[in-house]
């Protein structure tokens, strides 16, 4: 089912979607950014939205699909209402990510690349190449929020402050 | 050179608010915008920052000033600005300092550039996992139209320029200046084969600029202040102040400013040294590319040059340091993790040779190698460093430069790991 009820674009993101197409020259240039969206809003790019959006832009479900599959940022399986990306590389694994990655897969019942959820649908983590927060190390970045210098005491209060 | 700090590329920084366009105004911000839409001549713009000399900040190190004139002249075709700001290289976060708290800055020098080239749009290329720099880029933009600096008639002049960000989805090649440029047209990040360069055709098939955040974050400077004022910092080879990221086993991990040129000796001593009073091992000073330094190579000034003379690069000025008790093939094995990940698949040396290179790695670290593993390894980057024209694009060659250089400096760790059967660092 598409996520916006058979419709492409939603109602609700039109406008926000003619708003991204009208900054370049041709149409398909907004496809990463409104995957982006469409991820962020849904928590996963479905068929049916890719299908759409082919449409939309004018171009072939093939290469949307292509796209969705190139990027790490992309689930095609639904992520949790919070998902995390660990740092797994460089300056934040001599300062203990492998380590922090087990904890979070063991507290929130869920596995990295997984494509899976945890069974509440709050959690999904995978962990991520350097994200770029190395003075941080090691660190997560979950809806759009980095957390930095991680200790494994302050994991279980992280997912507190997720759950709200 | 000993260590000169500079107070211009995160002018501000330290400020409450410091992203704020009235920060930034206060600060003399979108005076060299000003003037150069007033006093100069695009071909100025160019003549000047040609002048300055600045090296490309992202990491290669080409003068931004040569670039802007492979431009081709009198085509019937609009021309694109492209800002790298998918900065990926592990260890490095200049760029988002930069971006987050002194967002305008790039918005200027990203605007004098499109005046220099004679384009109306630019696009910053951010990484997605940089929401916070996006969102503080998007700001800056809405602010910059307010105050009249963005849009239509800037300043009551000719000229008229858009700048958009546009968001990565998470791929390290898309740092690679052809690869992004297949991402903003909405594509897979695939590196494209040059020539023809950007330069000549590319967003769009029409002539674009690619320059790094921290390369255009110096155009106001040198417009402002005049290419003599930024001549006369950093060193002959590599003029200009110049960020510095340092993240690891390290006390003060963080983005520092000074001229170009600093010791790195001196600079690890200025960050507080090796974390826990603990001894130095090694330090990689260009990002995960760049090959490894052992303590006593380490007395070198960095900039492209003499990075390149001690054996290593500048890169992107991503230093990390590491302990005495850094296992370095578990290290190497972390990098070509990274890299066989990120290797986008179309060349064969690349997509197969980070593969078979980690998982040879990742035996000898389980004590389940040879020595002729060792052998093996060093083999396998020798074939994938691309330089003989093998690859599209360099991801190959970042990958065989740690491989390399771990094992040449490191080997008879890599030998212990063998003969023990385990890591000899881990009991």
């Amino acid at each position: 089912m598409a996520e916006g009820n058979g419709v492409f674009p939603p109602e609700n993101l039109k406008a926000e979607f003619d708003g991204i197409v009208a900054r370049y020259p041709k149409k398909t240039a907004a496809l990463i950014p409104i995957l982006m969206r469409l991820q962020d809003e849904f928590r996963r790019i479905t068929t049916e939205d890719m299908d759409g959006l082919a449409t939309y832009l004018d171009t072939t479900p093939a290469h949307v699909l292509g796209v969705v599959t190139f990027y790490t940022m992309f689930s095609q399986k639904k992520r949790g209402k919070h998902h995390i990306y660990l740092c797994k590389t460089l300056s934040c694994h001599i300062r203990g990510a492998e380590e922090l990655l087990s904890l979070f897969e063991e507290k929130l019942g869920v596995k990295a690349h997984s494509g899976e959820a945890s069974e509440d649908g709050e959690f999904s983590i995978d962990t991520g190449e350097c994200l770029g927060l190395c003075e941080q190390a090691p660190c997560v970045l979950v809806d759009g929020k980095a957390y930095g210098d991680i200790t494994p005491e302050m994991v279980d209060q992280i997912i507190k402050e997720l759950r709200g | 050179m000993s260590l000169k700090p500079t107070n211009i590329l995160l002018k501000g920084m330290e400020k409450d608010n410091s992203a704020s366009i009235d920060n930034y105004l206060a600060d003399d911000g979108y005076q060299a915008l000003t003037k150069a839409l007033k006093e100069m001549k695009p071909a100025e713009v160019i003549a000047e920052v040609a002048k300055a000399r600045i090296r490309g900040r992202g990491g290669a190190g080409f003068e931004a000033g040569r670039k802007w004139g492979f431009l081709p002249k009198g085509l019937d075709k609009p021309v694109y600005l492209a800002c790298n700001a998918d900065e990926s290289e592990p260890g490095t976060f200049k760029d988002r300092h930069i971006m987050e708290y002194v967002p305008h800055r790039l918005i200027e020098g990203c605007l004098l550039t499109c005046y220099a080239i004679g384009s109306q749009t630019g696009y910053i290329y951010v990484r997605g996992e940089f929401p916070e720099a996006q969102a503080a880029l998007w700001r800056a933009i809405e602010e910059a139209h307010e105050k009249g600096y963005m849009g239509e008639k800037i300043l009551g002049t000719d000229f008229c320029c858009e700048i958009h960000v546009h968001t990565g989805a998470g791929a390290y090649v898309c740092g690679e200046e052809t690869g992004m440029l297949s991402s903003i047209e909405g594509g897979r990040g695939h590196p494209r084969l040059k020539p023809p360069f950007p330069a000549v055709e590319g967003l769009f098939r029409c002539p674009t600029i690619v320059n790094n955040v921290e390369t255009l974050s110096n155009v106001p400077f040198v417009i402002q202040e005049g290419a003599d004022a930024f001549l006369a910092l950093g060193t002959e080879d590599t003029p200009g102040p110049k960020l510095f990221c340092v993240s690891g086993h390290v006390e003060k991990p963080g983005c520092y400013e000074f001229e170009a040129g600093a010791n790195l000796k001196g600079f690890l001593e200025h960050v507080g040294g090796v974390w826990k009073g603990k001894k130095l091992k090694a330090i990689i000073p260009g990002g995960a590319s760049a090959h490894i330094l052992k303590p006593d190579e380490i007395d070198v000034s960095m900039d492209f040059g003499s990075m390149a003379k001690a054996g290593s690069i500048m890169g992107s000025a991503g230093i990390v340091v590491l302990d005495e008790d850094t296992c370095i093939v578990e290290l190497l094995r972390n990098v070509l993790e990274f890299f066989a990940h990120e290797s986008c698949g179309q060349c064969t040396p690349c997509r197969e040779g980070t593969g078979w290179a980690k998982k040879i790695v990742t035996r000898i670290e389980a004590g389940e190698g040879t020595m002729e593993d060792i052998d093996k390894l060093w083999e396998v980057a020798d074939n994938f460093e691309g330089m003989g024209g093998k690859t599209i694009c360099a991801l190959a060659d970042a990958a065989a430069w740690p491989t390399k250089s771990y094992i040449e400096k490191f080997r008879d760790e890599f030998e212990e790991h063998v003969r023990l059967g385990r890591c000899p660092l881990k009991g």
